[in-house]
């Protein structure tokens, strides 16, 4: 099952999703695409031992390099 | 305010009363005690959304989003004094490393060198005129200053009258 997220562009950074996306690559296929004021991230195949925090621990880490941007 | 569950909360705030940065900031410091998910319009509304960790399921959303909203209130305080301390820390920090800069040591050296090479010199000249003006006064008792050639001059004097 595809998780989708929806990322505002005024609030989030696109640099801030592609580094947490490097960071999780190995947990999960990660694929991005724009709206017009979002970014939609899907992820796809996501490792069975965090499919239940997978969301909210990306969520948490892309604020994370929000604020280290 | 809704509550979605037990364990989820979300909430507006007035980007006129709290700057964006300072939102970010207490988002930031809760990272390790909920999850974060920050939405809307940074220039009017912000939607916080609070979820609780697995780890910290014993806590109230309810508690968490007042030292949420207390967290926030420290942020904007400490936002607000590096503006107004914004200047006087540059000169500070420009100072420090303007005094630590290695030029700046060497040209510090290179002065004091000058400095003493100056007052040895004035010391040297001074005790130079100090010999010249002691030999002047001085006799010659031994006759040490008188060179071989007067000496010989004086003897050959001195035979003649005899």
């Amino acid at each position: 099952m595809v998780e989708k997220i929806i990322f505002n562009k005024k609030i989030y950074t696109k640099q801030a999703i592609e580094n947490s996306i490097e960071a999780y690559s190995q947990l999960a296929d990660f694929c991005v695409s724009n709206d017009k004021n979002y970014f939609i991230v899907s992820i796809d195949k996501i490792d069975k031992g965090v499919k239940n925090v997978i969301r909210d621990e990306f969520c948490n880490f892309v604020l994370a390099e929000l604020r280290k941007a | 305010m809704t509550m979605k569950n037990k364990e989820e909360l979300s909430f507006s705030l007035n980007a006129n009363i709290y700057s964006f940065e300072s939102i970010l900031g207490a988002a930031y410091s809760f990272l390790d005690r909920a999850y974060i998910f920050l939405d809307g319009d940074p220039k009017k509304n912000i939607k916080v959304v609070l979820k609780l960790k697995k780890e910290s399921s014993g806590l109230n959303p309810e508690s968490l989003k007042g030292e949420f909203l207390n967290e926030l209130l420290g942020q904007s305080l400490r936002l607000k004094l590096a503006k107004d301390n914004k200047k006087i820390q540059e000169y500070i920090v420009g100072q420090a490393l303007f005094g630590a800069s290695p030029e700046q040591a060497q040209s510090e050296n290179v002065n004091e060198d000058d400095e003493l090479d100056k007052i040895l010199e004035r010391e040297l000249k001074a005790l130079e005129e100090e010999e010249k003006n002691a030999a002047k006064d001085k006799k010659d008792p031994l006759g040490v200053l008188t060179s071989w050639d007067e000496k010989g001059v004086k003897k050959s004097k001195a035979k003649k009258k005899k």
